[in-house]
Order: structure tokens, then sequence, then C-alpha cells
């Protein structure tokens, strides 16, 4: 009783430390993507700025038009401005900071930033013989509607520079003219951070019921869409907590299920659970402790672990039949279980090999999981034991059937293996590979097709997709931000590219300021200043006003980006720029356009690239791949290795670790003839599958405490919990979960049933240590 | 365009007879068409522009402003768009509204006018309105000068309604004023509004 208590108290001290430690991660993207290059670094960046904290909201008719649209969005703006956690709404055409007035202070430097290519454009914008025109133009800006700006920009900037300097924004700004009448977009900026889910995800039911308590009053006429990276964040927050719900308690109750069915025993399941308490809490800490983090899905993936250490105790508690003291049954068994242990870490360690987040925190979890299962099973289970075990032996009789079935019809059954598996060799040429992370990671499709169908209505950015400048300082990035802008215009000119939001002119490099001020001293001669004043004149203009000076060789003072970048000018380039001691970032913001082209036009620039997101992603997974190929290559290779080592006997060694290999032909035969895909996931399940099956032949090829029936009785207990914590992962709606389940169970049976058709039967046959 | 929606409203405020409530005198019940002539007088001038042209509207809350002279401009303001289309040029622009462009605020205090909604209207103005004799006058004084698109906003006009002359004063100085004559109104207009909406949207 004294060493139980001993024992339950060590257990209780490691669960009190890890959930002092524990700060679980719920964020697909850690998972799936990591954050090692340069782009997701900058993308992620991006995700806490200010920009990532608001919301994008649409207001729609159920059908059709509206008349009233505005008003009832404006009801619902003013009614959300109260709302808790709310830090401003405005209308998406209305930014809270005023465009004119940010432009109108850029009038006094227009001679230093009007032009991206002075020395292509200045002798157009100069030219002597267009100045009546002009100022024609300006008398009738001065006149329309729009003229506040020409008004306020006009007597600092008579010729209006500012205007063509601005010209890719006005672009952007002239799209957010539609129709109101079936589309109201609203921008919510919330105060809370965009990952702060409990928060955010109270905002988001706060905001839906003020809407609907508005849409009541209006017989339900309108519609509420709503994007941003907060939704998807609470999205993809719920859904992976329901995942590992769901395949947590499936799990667990499964394999609870199974061992009462098996051993007919309650006594059993303390000992059991005692070893997989410690192997998750030891995992989760050793994990914890290892990446600062625990994500949700690792624990999902971990509790597949259930399936897997409940074997060694299965395996002890199946021979401890009161002929031996636990402790000695134990001692007989440790070199086949340490084996067993060691190629099923080799395996997850496989996972680790490949450079996938997800699966590095899962290999560090399993793998402190599965030793730990090991020597609790291998020092603690016996402690915890007082004696012989009832129901010790797992009564499954369907397993000895089928061993003797397949022990009877061995012959038989080796020729029909040998056929089957020359077909499926044939098979395997025709997989089809699945690249598409994204896929894979089982975003929510809906809110992504949400998201892309309401930007595009703005006319907005393309998230995740910009053209990257990096520089040792702020003057050369701004440089090479300049030189990538002249080529995206001239993508744009070719249709290539819709949209972007450059960092030219809000921040203009000093390089162009004197470009710009070289050619216009150049051409704002004495000649020119009277032409403009005659111009002027004709037009009915004031000369006092607008008239303009003869320039001298320095202009009053450079603008200073600095200053510029401390200001309001910010709130426009939200993320765009960003500054360290020795690099400076910047990014320019693209609209929907052909990523191979500005890829391709973009390539020769120095310190600029197009990052795509998506790309990236794919690409990664690519990588992943051939990195998961490699792995299962040497992982299986190290296994076979281990084996020869321990049985010196190329022969056997190859026996033992042909049922797996044969799982895994098999099952990628099926994925073949389904034509389903397969991903570097399916690979790794493999390479799982048959870390798992090489153990199964150990111990069938051992049989260290009984004869070949017993032991495959304790191999099919094993098998059985394996299968159901596996199969429990199939219900989870995570794709990625669902091909590893699939992928590990349909292995793991396949490799289990071939043990006695690949394996002699009669241990005395075979060369090498025996029991 | 403030002044353009100012200038409309209470031209048809003027045509209504007075009332010692002003908020009923809003509301159109058909369609009016006025000849107006306008002067602006502004700091960027050499000398006064002058303009002239038709000012319709309809009970719904549509304006539109013809100017025909010195070329044909067509600006539209319903309670959600504005619309300018210059004809000669093909120059068009749209926004919506509400928006934060100065001259669109007075589109905003247009509608509230309209719609003889004066609680909003007396949040931000002082309300003067005079009847003397054969003439009223009507005052609108901002409250809050610094924000307010116009500093001083001015009407006079005969009880009758024939005519009415509004006087805009901007906030930096710029003036103009303008005089309306009543022209046709019901089914007379020889100008369709939906029609020139349409061109001015380029539908």
């Amino acid at each position: 009783m004294i060493r139980r208590l001993a024992i339950l108290l060590v257990l209780a001290g490691m669960l009190g430390l890890l959930a002092w430690q524990l700060q679980l991660e719920t964020r697909l993207s850690v998972f799936f993507l990591g954050r090692s290059d340069p782009g997701s670094r900058m993308v992620e960046r991006f995700q806490h700025t200010v920009f990532a904290r608001r919301y994008l909201l649409a207001i729609e008719p159920e059908a059709g038009t509206a008349a009233d649209l505005p008003g009832f969005s404006r009801r619902f703006i003013a009614a959300m401005e109260d709302l808790p956690g709310v830090s401003s709404v405005w209308p998406a055409f209305q930014p809270p900071f005023s465009i004119p007035d940010l432009m109108a202070g850029y009038a006094a430097f227009a001679p230093l930033i009007y032009s991206l290519n002075p020395q292509d454009e200045a002798a157009d914008l100069f030219a002597i013989e267009s100045l009546d025109e002009r100022a024609r133009g300006l008398k009738k800006a001065l006149l329309s509607p729009f003229g506040d700006l020409v008004q306020r920009v006009a007597p600092k900037d008579p010729l209006l520079l500012t205007f063509h300097a601005f010209s890719d924004w006005r672009d952007l700004f002239g799209k957010m003219a539609t129709r109101v009448e079936d589309f109201y977009p609203i921008v919510l900026e919330a105060r809370y951070p965009p990952f702060d889910i409990e928060r955010q995800r109270d905002l988001q039911q706060r905001i839906r019921q003020t809407f609907s308590r508005l849409n009541q009053g209006q017989d339900g006429t309108y519609q509420l869409r709503m994007t941003g990276v907060p939704v998807f964040a609470v999205s993809a927050q719920q859904r992976v907590k329901k995942d590992v719900s769901r395949v947590t308690i499936a799990s667990g109750l499964g394999v609870t299920g199974v061992l009462l069915v098996l051993f007919r025993s309650w006594q059993v399941l303390p000992a059991i659970g005692l070893v997989l308490a410690f192997a998750c809490t030891i995992g989760a800490l050793a994990t914890q402790w290892v990446f600062g983090n625990l994500h949700a899905l690792t624990l999902a993936l971990g509790a597949t672990l259930i399936g897997v250490c409940v074997d060694y105790p299965i395996h002890l508690l199946a021979h401890c039949r009161g002929e031996l003291p636990p402790a000695e049954v134990a001692g007989r068994l440790w070199p086949a279980l340490s084996l067993g242990a060691i190629t099923t870490v080799i395996g997850y360690l496989a996972l680790a090999a490949t450079g996938y987040p997800g699966f590095q925190q899962t290999a560090v979890f399993a793998s402190a999981g599965i030793v730990t299962a090991l020597l609790t099973t291998l020092y603690g289970v016996p402690m915890w034991l007082d004696g012989p075990v009832v129901g010790g032996t797992p009564s499954l009789r369907i397993f000895v059937s089928c061993q003797q079935w397949l022990v009877t019809h061995k012959r038989l059954m080796q020729v029909a293996l040998g056929l089957a598996l020359g077909g499926a060799l044939l098979l395997l040429p025709r997989l089809q590979w699945l690249d598409d992370l994204e896929r894979l990671a089982g975003f929510d499709a809906r809110l992504q097709q949400q998201d892309t169908e309401l930007r595009k209505r703005l006319g907005g950015i393309e998230p995740g997709r910009a053209v990257l400048v990096e520089a040792p300082d702020l003057e050369t990035a701004l440089q090479r931000g300049e030189e990538a802008t002249r080529v995206l215009r001239r993508l744009k000119e070719n249709g290539a590219l819709s949209a972007f939001h450059p960092i030219y002119p809000w921040l203009v490099s000093l390089q162009l300021q004197r470009e710009n001020w070289g050619h216009y001293t150049q051409h704002v001669t004495n000649e020119f200043v009277g032409a403009w004043h005659e111009a002027l004149n004709r037009s009915g203009l004031s000369v006092d006003s607008l008239g303009l000076t003869v320039p001298g060789e320095l202009p009053g003072s450079w603008m200073d980006t600095e200053t510029i970048l401390n200001s309001q000018v910010k709130e426009v380039l939200p993320g765009q720029v960003e500054q360290h001691p020795r690099k400076t970032h910047l990014a320019i913001w693209l609209g929907p356009h052909d990523p191979q082209a500005v890829a391709a036009s973009l390539s020769d620039q120095l310190g600029v690239r197009y990052y795509s997101q998506r790309e990236q992603i794919n690409a990664l997974a690519i990588a992943y791949r051939r990195r998961a190929l490699l792995a299962l290559g040497v992982g299986v290779g190290v296994i076979l290795a281990l084996l020869l080592i321990r049985y010196r006997s190329p022969a056997r060694s190859f026996k033992v670790l042909l049922p797996g290999m044969s799982g895994l032909v098999f099952v990628f035969a099926c994925f073949a003839i389904l034509s389903q895909p397969v991903s570097f996931f399916h690979l790794i399940a493999a390479m799982l599958a048959v870390a798992i099956c090489v153990d199964y032949g150990i111990f069938y090829s051992e049989r260290r405490a009984g004869d070949a029936v017993d032991t495959y009785r304790a191999m099919g207990a094993s098998m059985f919990t394996t299968v159901v914590a596996f199969s429990a992962l199939g219900l989870a709606n995570n794709p990625a979960l669902k091909a590893l389940s699939l992928a590990v169970t349909g292995g793991v049976v396949i490799g289990f049933l071939l043990c006695p058709v690949v394996l002699p039967g009669d241990r005395a046959a075979e060369s090498g240590p025996g029991p | 365009m403030g002044r353009i929606g100012l200038l409309i409203c209470l031209l048809f405020w003027g045509i209504r007879l007075p009332a010692s409530d002003p908020a009923g005198r809003f509301k159109l019940s058909e369609p009016v068409q006025m000849r107006y002539q306008e002067t602006r007088t502004l700091a960027l001038l050499s000398e006064p522009w002058k303009g002239s042209g038709y000012l319709l509207a309809d009970p719904s809350g549509t304006m539109v402003k013809l100017q025909l002279s010195p070329q044909r401009v067509i600006m539209v303001a319903t309670p959600t768009r504005l619309l300018y289309f210059d004809s000669s040029s093909g120059e068009r622009h749209r926004i919506r509204l509400p928006t934060s462009m100065p001259q669109a605020e007075g589109i905003v205090l247009l509608r509230q006018l309209l719609q003889g909604n004066f609680q909003p209207i007396r949040g931000h103005y002082h309300i003067e309105y005079v009847e003397e004799g054969k003439n009223w006058s009507l005052q609108l004084l901002p409250k809050d000068p610094e924000s307010a698109p116009f500093r001083k906003v001015s009407m006079h006009g005969d009880l009758e309604g024939n005519r009415q002359v509004l006087e805009i004063v901007e906030r930096d100085g710029d003036r103009s004023v303008t005089r309306m004559v009543l022209d046709a109104r019901g089914d007379k207009l020889t100008y369709t509004i939906a029609r020139l909406v349409q061109e001015a949207a380029g539908e």
C-alpha cells in the first residue's frame, strides 16, 4: 500500500508540475507551417499588428438589393460602437484617418516625391506646352465637388505633382466606390490581440447578437458575414479543441473497453492506467520544456500513444500468471520490450527528421512517453502489483483461431503473400501525391471562401501574398522597394497584377528625392515660371496664390522618413515597414495577381522577393514529402540494423521486418487502387506502422515468456488497443489526422496478421539468441 | 457639393409657404425644377466664376444640379451616393455617403433638412428663421465653426416661393451666391431626374 501511495504521489507531483507549466497552443499554422522562413515570420508579425485585430464585416440583403441597407448598416455601426471590446468601427470606404489630410501634408514635398521615374517622366510633367491645359484642369478641379483636396494641395503644389506621386493609391481609393444597395462593408477594430481567443470569441458572439437584434426589427432582411484573423483564430481553436476532446475521449474509452473485454478484470486497469498516465505526463512535460508550449494537435496525436504504450504493460500482465513474481517476469521480458520500444522511438524520430514542426513536437512527446512507459512497465508496474494478476491472460480466442489457421495454411498463405506483394508493388508507381498543405491542415474552407469573396469585392489585398524587401537600413530598403514598385507598375499595366500597396510615396528614399529635385530644378526655369503664370492668368486663376518661384540648388529640407514613420502614416501602412538595428523589412501587399509573372519579374532584384504563403506552404509540403520518404528509408534501415545486431542473422532480421513492410506496401497499393492522393502524412503513418509491426515481429519471433499461441494472443491484445487508439484519430475532422488513422490502422492489422505467415512457428529452428 | 445640397434644400424650403415649424416645409410633394445662376468667389481664382443651369429635386430626396454653362456637368445627390459627370471630358466620380469629405458633410445636413429632421441639425447649427412682409430669411450658424464645413449659410426669398438667393461662406472664406427662379413643377419638368441620374452614373 505504501509503495502504491508513493507511486501515486510522484504521479500527482508530475501532474501538478504539468498544470503549472503547460502552455497550450491552438494555432493551426504553428503546427502545420512552423515559422522558420523570413516570409512566414513577416506574415506572422503582420498578424500581430493592429491590422490583425480588425474584422471585416459585410452586411448584405438576403436577396437582391435593399434601399435601406446604408441606414441599417449605420444603425448597426452605432450599436457596435458601444460593445465591450470594440476599439473603433467604421464603414470600410470611410477610414478613420483622413486620406486627403495625409495627402495634403505631402504637397510641400511635391518637388521631391512627384515621380518614381523622374528621368522618364520629367520632360512630360514639366512640358511648357501643356501648362494651359493644366491650368484649365486645375480650375475645373477647384470648382468640382471634389475640389476640397485640390484647394488644399494647390497653394503649396500648384502643378498638382502630389496627385501624380499618389497615382497608385488613387486607384486603390477609387475601388472603394461600389454599389451600396447590395453590399455594405464595415471594419471593426477589436481592443484585444487577435489570438486572445476567449475574448475574441465573446466579441464575435456580441457582434452576432447585436446584428440579430437589429435584423429582427427588419424581418430578417439582412445577413452578416464576417472575416479577419480573429475569426480564423476562433474557428481554428474550436475545431482543434473538438478534435482533441473527441480523439482523447474515444481513444481512452475505446482502449479501456478493449482492456476490460480482453482481461475481464478491473485489476489490470490501474496498472495499465499508471503506465499511460506517467507516459502522457512525461511526454507533455518534455514537449513543454523543449518547445515552450504544447500544441493541442500534439495532444491529439499523443493520445494515440495510449495505443502504443499500452502494449508494454499488456505484454507484462499477459505473462504474470502466478508462476513468477511480476518483477522476474519483467526481467525476462525487458530485452524484447526494450528493442520494441527502441524501434518505435525510431519511427517517431523519423517524424522529427522531416523537419515538420508539428511532428517534431509529436516525436518528442511520443519518444519521452514511450521510454517512460517502458520504464514504468519494467519497474513501476511490478512494484504496484502485489501478486499474480487475476484474469491476466487475454481471452480473445479469435486470435488463437486466427494464429492456428494461419500456421496450418502457412505455405498457401506464403504463396498468396508473395503474389499479392508482387501485384501491390506493381501498383505503387500509380500513387498520386497530395502536396496541398492547406488542404491537409484542414483550414475552414467555408471561412476561406468567405474571406476571399469579401476581400475581392473590396478590391483588397490577398492575405499571405506580398513582395518582401530586405536591406541593412531604411534608405537601402526604400530604394529597393522603389525598384520593385517600378516592376509592379509594369505588371499592372500588363494585367498580371490588379492592385498593390506600395510604400512609395508615403516614404521616399533620399536618393529618389534628390533625383526628383534635380529634374525639378532643371525644368522649372524662369521661362517655365513665366509660362505658368501666363497660363494662370488666361484661366482666371490667382498668380498670387498659385504662382511658382524658380527653385534654388537645394530644397528647404528633405522629407524625413523617420519623422513620417512616427506620424499617422503608419496607419496607412500597417505591418509594411519593420525596422531592426541592422535590418529593415518592407512589405508591399498585393491584390489579385498572377503569382508566376510576379515572381519571375522580381527574381533578379537584389533584396526583393515575391512571397506567397500558399506557394511557400506547398513547396514546404513537397520538401516534407521528400524528407518523409528519406526518413522512411533511413528509419527502416536503422531498424533493420538494430535487428541485425540483435539476431546476427540477415534472414531472421528480414523476416521480423517483413510483416510491417508488407503492411506498408498493401496500404499504399490500396491508396493507388482507390486513386486516393497520398501525402507525407501517409508516409509518416506508414513508418509508424512499420515500427509498431516490428515490435510484433520481435515478440512473435522471441516468445520469451510463453508459446506461440500465448504470444500471439498478447500481441493481438496490443494490436487491438493500437487499432482502437489510432481509429479514434479517424474521428477528428482534421484531414491529416484522418490520414494517419487510416494508414496506421491498416498497416498494423496487416502486419499483425502476417506474423504467423512470415515468421517461423518453431523457435528452435531459428539461429541467434533465444529466451 | 454641400453647398449644392444646401442650396437645393433651402430652395425648396423657400418654395413652400413659411410656417412656424420650418421642418414641414422640406417635405416635397412633387418634383420641382429651378433655373439658377451661381457666382463663386474663391481665393485661388483671380476673378469670380459664373455658372448657370437647372436645379431639380423630387420627394424621394434625389437632387440634381444640371450645369449648362460654362460647360455641361451633372451633379447628383441621393441618400447614399454622390455622382459627378462632366460630359465634355467624360470625367466621372462617384462616392458613397456618408463620407469624410467636407463637401459631402453638407449632404448629410441636407438629407436631415429634407426629412424635416431638425434634431441633429440643431445639434450643430443655430437656426434663425424670420418672416418679414412678403419675404423670409433663414440662417444656419455652426455651433463649432472649426469642424463645420461652412462658416455661414444664409438664404432669403419671397413668400410666394418664386425667387430665392442662397449665400454660402466656407471655412476658408470662399463664397458662393446662387440666384434661383422657379421654372416648373409636377409633371411639367423639362428634364427627367431619373434620366439625368442614369447619365451621371453611366448606367
